[in-house]
């Protein structure tokens, strides 16, 4: 189990590992350079063998093999040449011509050889005098950059990265690792390395240098099953190492430097599964330079990944965000301040495309963004785009690919980006000019993709700076000091349970399109349960294109929600549209507007978090960020009413949904007399285990009304009929775009017209329909607690209980953390 | 022909001292460049390509504003004996004067010669006769005309701050239109609902539309609004000169970053809008072709009308817009030399252009002085939450923006109207609700709740300087016989119901009481408020529900019934604090 307690370790970097501060790497041109008949011979030797390759019998496969040998052979022996050689052809191909035919086509000067190594010599002087001008502004200051070597990690997904000693699920380790850093000297084109740690045993990830450039934070994790990835301080002079967190089974990666001293990093404290696979969450913490006062900022469905600081204080980062929608294209961008506060969406909340946005860092001087495009499962490396906000926060406005400038290349599939060359861990200088890590034969070549270190401009135009041939180079960070971004005055107040939303106008935004102003009178908040293992699974088919999907630890059958609801309550929209009321803070809530009759006008299809203490304003229903709607009244009916408190549900307050609990005993009352599987359809609630791969019991009722039939043979479980007209609901795996109001549910479901009618001769009373209309626009769900109704053996209630029990212990230690750091500020103050 | 805005805001001349410059006017003619030094009560002028001063006039009223016709330099000052001045562009002397005896703001020169000048305080707009300086016409103008334009038959006046209650709707700036000849006012055209502390008026280079700069409050949100972006938005206005119609308001913002406190308007010859950014240090620059362009596509332009409003959009100039960073702080007024930029930087003590080849500078900066150094903060929008707004932006010239906002500083959902910072150091405790116990505290307050940033101890013990540095302006009532027999008559009754508490210097006992009157107000007690300059500081009451004194809420806790002659009189009694 984990180790609560806070290390602040002191080591030397010299005294840990013998080889550290160990330097190497040319400041003058390597000999294959200098002399570069040795580059000749290599690249002759190459298309020699490729040539014996063909004449061979090798069967196709193994001839594409051997050629994809020689080109990591070339590529570790004349690495930069070999680039160079690369980019200034038409294809990686090459061998198809002659060495003198592929000379003839590189070289561009009018100087004479009398035979192909003289050419070739003439063609390395001419890329030489071409890296000189490329890097001349790059180099003028004598810089300096920090980058990690590792295996790149290949999870089946690009937020899997923990690699926790205690994975559930997928565990990416590839021991052996170096913490390097790459200096210019006398305005060089030439650098030097410097190994800063190097471990043969763990992974080094995630340098970031602090803004005085004194310190560099990176995640270390030095044994695959006897540590984790931690946050680590090196003191660049001294080269000091201060170990910041700690714990067992606990993994802490992705640290930034934040304004105010802290620092925000992600964890796996969250503690809990995602929905639609067995594996390990993270979501964002912060804690202060020594790694205390560890707190939760979000409270998020799945996993959060890769924050980056802004220049004007707020942080960006991806956000898996797929509640009552399909898990594959959601992974949009981002925003908050970096006390936790200001949670929105920052770029592609409602599109299929680009699908996954990750490794966005600001570019100097501007508010555009340069982030890598990937899709869901892929490794977290593919396209390279700028992303400037201004122009559109969805699909592909504001979106350019670069390197070179274009139109992005749209596939709305999966495995986005897994195609030719690959980008990851842009790190801009300019609008213009970025460091990037990078592989010009990505998947020409495969697995293990090798990257190394470039200078790169947004024309595509690239110098290779460092590379090493045993192991990818990752992540490069300029090593140089840079403003600090101001400092924001942080509202949130730990004493204080709840947080206020100001709706000025829920009329306003795409999703109330048609909605006449005055129809809706409510707001259901509903918070979303996040499961802590995962144990069974259904099946889910998205009809909408939305790909296909489990969820672990289902809440119902196939297509249902996909997490357990509790509705906290309902607060009243004033007929202007406003609404402002107090919501408990640090939850996932979304919100449903009601309609007159209690139905779901539009629903939120993702979720909100308040700090305690905040008041978020919005202007409408998932407005556009870039838009200001002016409003025609002088203030908002809501304000003269008061931020008032939820009106609890049922009067009592926050209670999770369990279809057993709310529409059974409403169904055994009114309907089972006939509906008993003899006289008409079984609604009873009679627990039935139809397949063994939910792991769950579903009453006969649940199944009859959802019309739940198995639909694939590949997969034992039962899918519900959502789009069946007597009852249907939205489908969890339906399509991450903006839905119309009034698409499903309550409102479409003949099943509440019926009821509302009465129905042989049974009349229900508007609060048990209520309750229907509830269920459906909920999507469905069974279960609420996700212990109810399991079909699990001892040792899965084992599993499931473990990782609760891990994941309270993180909440209590959080608990704490938050005291501590509320006494310490009172402390401050006196 | 030129049209200069007046954005002046250190009426309160705080104690810097001799050899501080403060450049808040700048006009450019040829080479030379015309300088106002506020703190210098001077007119200098600069030729710019040697960055020397050649020639420099006294004034006893610092300069508000400049015009060249007829050959002449024509200059009107703002102060307790403002007035219109001609002087001799060769020789640099005065060669006529006219008293005025007020907070002259602005000036136009007409195509018959015909001078147009605006009072302020007083609310009024004057027209001259060039050649005998004798007074031609004066009418009321609205609530502080800043900005005055002609055309061949219309003068249009911008007011800086709206007229209404704050419980109206809409609540905004105008543009009151007077007929050349007749001076008889013939529209008046209201800026979108919000519109406040407008500066600057601008023709464009066809000829047809007038671009106004203001800001554009969002004040029907909690201040708490700006950590996700914007609160106060800033914008330009364009109005169809043909038919005297608001055609459209632009956002000169950028989503997440606000361009706060628009000025000056400069239009180029090379297809370029300027506007100086006051709080920002910047000059936007704005495609003129690309913008009309951009409205006609939505039909902004057209008869029938844009389903689309430009004002919606904080994105609106994507594209079409750059900055220019000036590294100078306060742009208090721009002019364009080889149609480009030429700022005077107001608490830097600069005039300079964009490229930095002349960069003017004399003396010693405001900046050298603590209250000067508060006063820039009060102005900087950096030191708000991505530039969104300075303190400024709602307490113009450290006074009120005549609307009402929610501040989570208190408490959410009880929006009041902004009080006036005079004296607020002087009669704690403040805020309506009197929640803060002294303007220190508020002061912190308000970057912390409002700016949400953190700023250092030092730059709020500057900004305190700056605000207890504050002087009252004399009531420009004061000064007509009768209205002063009145107001003595107004006082003896004001003595005696209303003394008790708005008792002393400033009309406060600083005490706290429930006031039945305002019975839908949140707190439960209210801070009894100064009186000093009332005239100043309309609407009125917490929500600001009265535009004017006159108001039964105003005679709270009056014993006996006041006939309407009494109220008249004790109205105008106020109206002299």
């Amino acid at each position: 189990m984990r180790n609560s307690c806070i290390l602040s370790l002191l080591l030397s970097a010299a005294c840990l590992m013998a080889s550290c501060g160990r330097t190497s790497g040319p400041q003058s041109a390597p000999d294959y350079i200098s002399n570069s008949s040795i580059s000749f011979d290599v690249i002759q030797k190459a298309w020699d063998d490729v040539a014996a390759y063909r004449a061979s019998d090798l069967t196709p496969r193994a001839l594409n093999d051997s050629v994809k040998s020689v080109h990591r052979r070339l590529t570790a022996q004349i690495p930069v040449v070999y680039d160079w050689w690369l980019q200034d052809g038409d294809t990686l191909f090459w061998f198809d011509r002659t060495v003198g035919d592929n000379l003839a086509m590189r070289y561009k000067g009018t100087d004479q050889a009398t035979d192909d190594a003289g050419l070739f010599a003439l063609y390395i002087d001419q890329c030489v005098k071409r890296r000189e001008a490329r890097l001349k502004a790059f180099t003028e200051s004598a810089p300096k950059f920090a980058f990690t070597k590792y295996s790149v990690w290949n999870p089946s997904s690009f937020t899997y990265t923990e690699g926790l000693s205690d994975a559930r699920d997928h565990r990416v380790f590839n021991p052996g690792t170096q913490l390097c850093t790459f200096s210019f000297s006398d305005k060089g084109i030439w650098g030097t390395e410097e190994v800063l740690i190097n471990d043969t045993s763990g992974m080094i990830r995630d340098p970031e240098v602090h803004f005085d450039a004194n310190d560099l934070l990176f995640s270390w994790k030095k044994s695959d099953r006897e540590d984790d990835y931690h946050l680590y301080e090196m003191n660049l002079r001294s080269r000091k190492i201060k170990q910041l967190t700690s714990g067992l089974g606990t993994a802490d990666y992705e640290g930034k430097y934040l304004p105010d001293g802290n620092i925000i990093f992600n964890s796996t404290r969250a503690g809990h599964c995602i929905a639609c696979s067995f594996n390990d969450a993270s979501n964002l913490h912060v804690c202060d330079r020594d790694g205390n006062y560890i707190r939760r900022l979000v409270f998020d469905q799945v996993q959060t990944s890769g924050p980056s600081l802004l220049s004007d204080g707020k942080v960006i980062y991806t956000r898996w965000d797929y509640n009552d929608r399909g898990q594959i294209f959601a992974q949009p961008l981002f925003e908050m301040n970096y006390d936790g506060t200001g949670q929105l969406a920052f770029y592609g909340m409602n599109s299929w495309f680009p699908v996954s946005s990750i490794h966005a860092r600001e570019i100097p001087g501007t508010k555009k963004i340069m982030a890598v495009m990937v899709g869901h499962h892929t490794p977290q490396h593919g396209k390279l785009a700028i992303i400037d906000p201004e122009a559109g926060r969805d699909t592909l406005d504001g979106l350019t690919y670069i390197a070179p400038v274009r139109s992005p290349e749209v596939k709305v599939v999966d495995q986005y980006g897994r195609y030719g060359e690959q980008f990851q861990y842009p790190f801009p200088l300019s609008e213009k000019e970025f460091l990037i890590s990078y592989s010009p034969l990505g998947y020409y070549v495969g697995n293990p993709i090798h990257f190394g270190i470039y200078w790169m401009n947004v024309d595509g135009e690239r110098e290779l700076l460092v590379s090493d041939p045993s192991i990818a180079c990752n992540q490069p960070v300029m090593v140089q000091t840079r403003q600090r971004p101001p400092q924001i005055s942080s509202t949130v107040d730990y004493s204080k349970d709840y947080g206020t939303f100001v709706l000025q106008d829920v009329y306003q935004g795409p999703g109330m399109e048609g909605i006449a102003r005055g129809t809706v009178k409510k707001l259901r908040i509903v918070e979303m349960i996040i499961r802590s293992a995962g144990v069974g699974r259904v099946h889910n088919i998205s009809v909408v294109g939305a790909g296909t999907s489990h969820t672990v630890s289902p809440v119902g059958v196939g297509n249902a929600t996909w997490d357990i609801k509790k509705i906290h309550g309902t607060v009243d929209v004033q007929p202007d549209g406003s609404a402002i009321f107090n919501v408990p803070a640090r939850l996932p809530l979304y919100f449903q507007a009601l309609d007159s009759a209690n139905r779901v006008v539009q629903t939120m299809r993702s979720w909100a978090t308040l700090q305690p203490g905040e008041v978020l304003s919005c202007v409408g229903c998932h407005e556009d960020k870039n838009s200001v709607p002016m409003v025609s009244s002088a203030t908002p009916m809501a304000m003269s009413v008061g931020a008032v408190n939820i009106t609890p549900y049922k009067g009592k307050g926050p209670e999770t949904f369990s279809f057993q609990k709310e529409v059974q005993p409403i169904l055994d009352r009114n309907c089972v007399s006939c509906h008993n599987g003899t006289k008409a359809v079984d609604y009873s609630g009679e627990l039935v285990s139809v397949e063994g791969q939910s792991k769950r019991f579903y009453s006969k009722a649940y199944l009859n009304l959802t019309h739940a039939r198995r639909l694939t043979k590949d997969n034992e479980s039962w899918q519900g009929d959502h789009e069946n007209k007597e009852v249907n609901w939205i489908s969890c795996m339906s399509e991450p775009t903006m839905l119309k109001p009034y698409t499903a549910g309550s409102a479409t479901s003949n099943i509440i017209t019926r009821l509302e009618k009465g129905h042989g001769g049974v009349k229900l009373s508007a609060e048990e329909i209520d309750v229907f209309k509830l269920w459906l626009d909920l999507l469905v769900p069974f279960i609420g607690e996700y212990r109810e109704a399991n079909n699990w053996t001892k040792e899965e209630m084992e599993y499931y209980d473990h990782y609760d029990e891990k994941r309270n212990e993180y909440a209590r230690e959080e608990l704490a953390s938050v005291k501590a750091y509320m006494e310490m500020l009172k402390q401050k103050k006196n | 022909m030129r049209n200069i805005a007046i954005v002046f805001t250190a009426l309160f001349l705080c104690s810097c001292g001799g050899g501080v410059f403060a450049p808040d006017r700048v006009m450019v003619d040829g080479e030379t460049a015309y300088v106002a030094d506020r703190t210098g009560l001077s007119l200098l002028a600069v030729d710019i390509p040697s960055g020397k001063e050649s020639a420099k006039v006294a004034f006893s009223d610092p300069v508000s504003d400049m015009a060249l016709s007829g050959g002449d330099l024509w200059c009107v000052t703002e102060g307790a004996t403002g007035g219109l001045y001609r002087i001799s562009p060769s020789s640099m002397e005065i060669s006529a004067t006219l008293p005025l005896n007020g907070y002259l703001s602005s000036l136009a020169v007409g195509s018959d010669g015909d001078i147009w000048v605006t009072d302020r305080f007083k609310g009024k707009l004057y027209k001259m006769d060039a050649a005998t300086m004798e007074i031609v016409s004066c009418v009321d103008a609205g609530r502080e005309p800043c900005d005055v334009f002609v055309t061949d038959s219309l003068v249009y006046v911008l007011n800086a701050l709206p007229m209404q209650s704050a419980l109206d709707y809409p609540i905004a700036s105008a543009i009151y239109v007077f007929d050349k000849e007749s001076g008889a006012e013939t529209g008046c055209i209201m800026l979108p609902n919000g519109s406040t502390d407008a500066v600057s008026m601008e023709r464009s280079t066809c000829g047809r539309y007038l671009y106004v700069s203001h800001l554009l409050s969002r004040y029907q949100l909690p201040t708490s609004q700006i950590t996700r972006g914007w609160i106060c938005t800033n914008a330009m206005s364009v109005i169809d000169l043909m038919d005297g119609s608001l055609l459209s308001t632009v956002l000169l913002d950028a989503v997440d970053r606000g361009a706060a406190n628009p000025g000056t308007i400069r239009v180029s010859a090379s297809d370029s809008i300027y506007v100086a950014l006051r709080g920002a240090d910047q000059v936007i620059g704005i495609s003129e072709s690309g913008l009309i362009g951009r409205l006609d596509s939505l039909n902004v332009l057209s008869a029938a009308g844009s389903v689309e409003n430009p004002a919606d959009v904080v994105s609106f100039l994507h594209n079409l817009r750059n900055y220019t960073v000036m590294n100078g702080k306060g742009l208090r007024d721009m002019d364009l030399y080889n149609d480009r930029p030429l700022v005077a930087a107001y608490f830097t003590g600069e005039v300079k252009d964009a490229d930095g080849k002349f960069d003017f500078q004399k003396g010693k900066p405001l900046t050298s002085t603590k209250e000067g150094r508060g006063e820039m903060y009060f102005f900087d929008a950096n030191m708000s939450y991505q530039g969104w707004l300075s303190c400024a932006s709602c307490h113009p010239h450290g006074r009120t923006d005549g609307l009402n906002w929610d501040l989570v500083n208190d408490g959410i959902c009880n929006p009041k109207n902004t009080k006036s910072l005079l004296l607020s150091h002087q009669t704690p405790p403040v805020m309506v609700s009197g929640i803060r116990k002294d303007a220190y505290t508020a002061v912190r307050s308000g970057f912390k709740h409002i700016g949400f940033l953190a700023v250092n101890e030092e730059i709020s013990s500057d900004v305190d300087a700056f605000l207890i540095s504050m002087k009252p302006v004399a009531s420009p009532y004061l000064g007509d016989e009768a209205f002063e027999q009145s107001a003595a008559r107004g006082q003896v009754l004001f003595d005696a119901n209303c003394a008790g508490c708005h008792s002393g210097q400033y009309h406060t006992n600083m005490g706290q009481y429930a006031a039945p009157w305002n019975k839908d107000a949140q707190c439960a007690t209210f801070d009894v408020t100064s009186l000093v300059e009332l005239w100043r500081t309309a609407p009125y009451l917490y929500d600001g529900r009265t535009p004017t004194l006159d108001n039964d809420d105003v005679f709270h806790f009056t014993d006996r019934q006041l006939t309407p002659a009494e109220r008249e009189d004790m109205v105008n009694y106020m109206l002299t604090l």
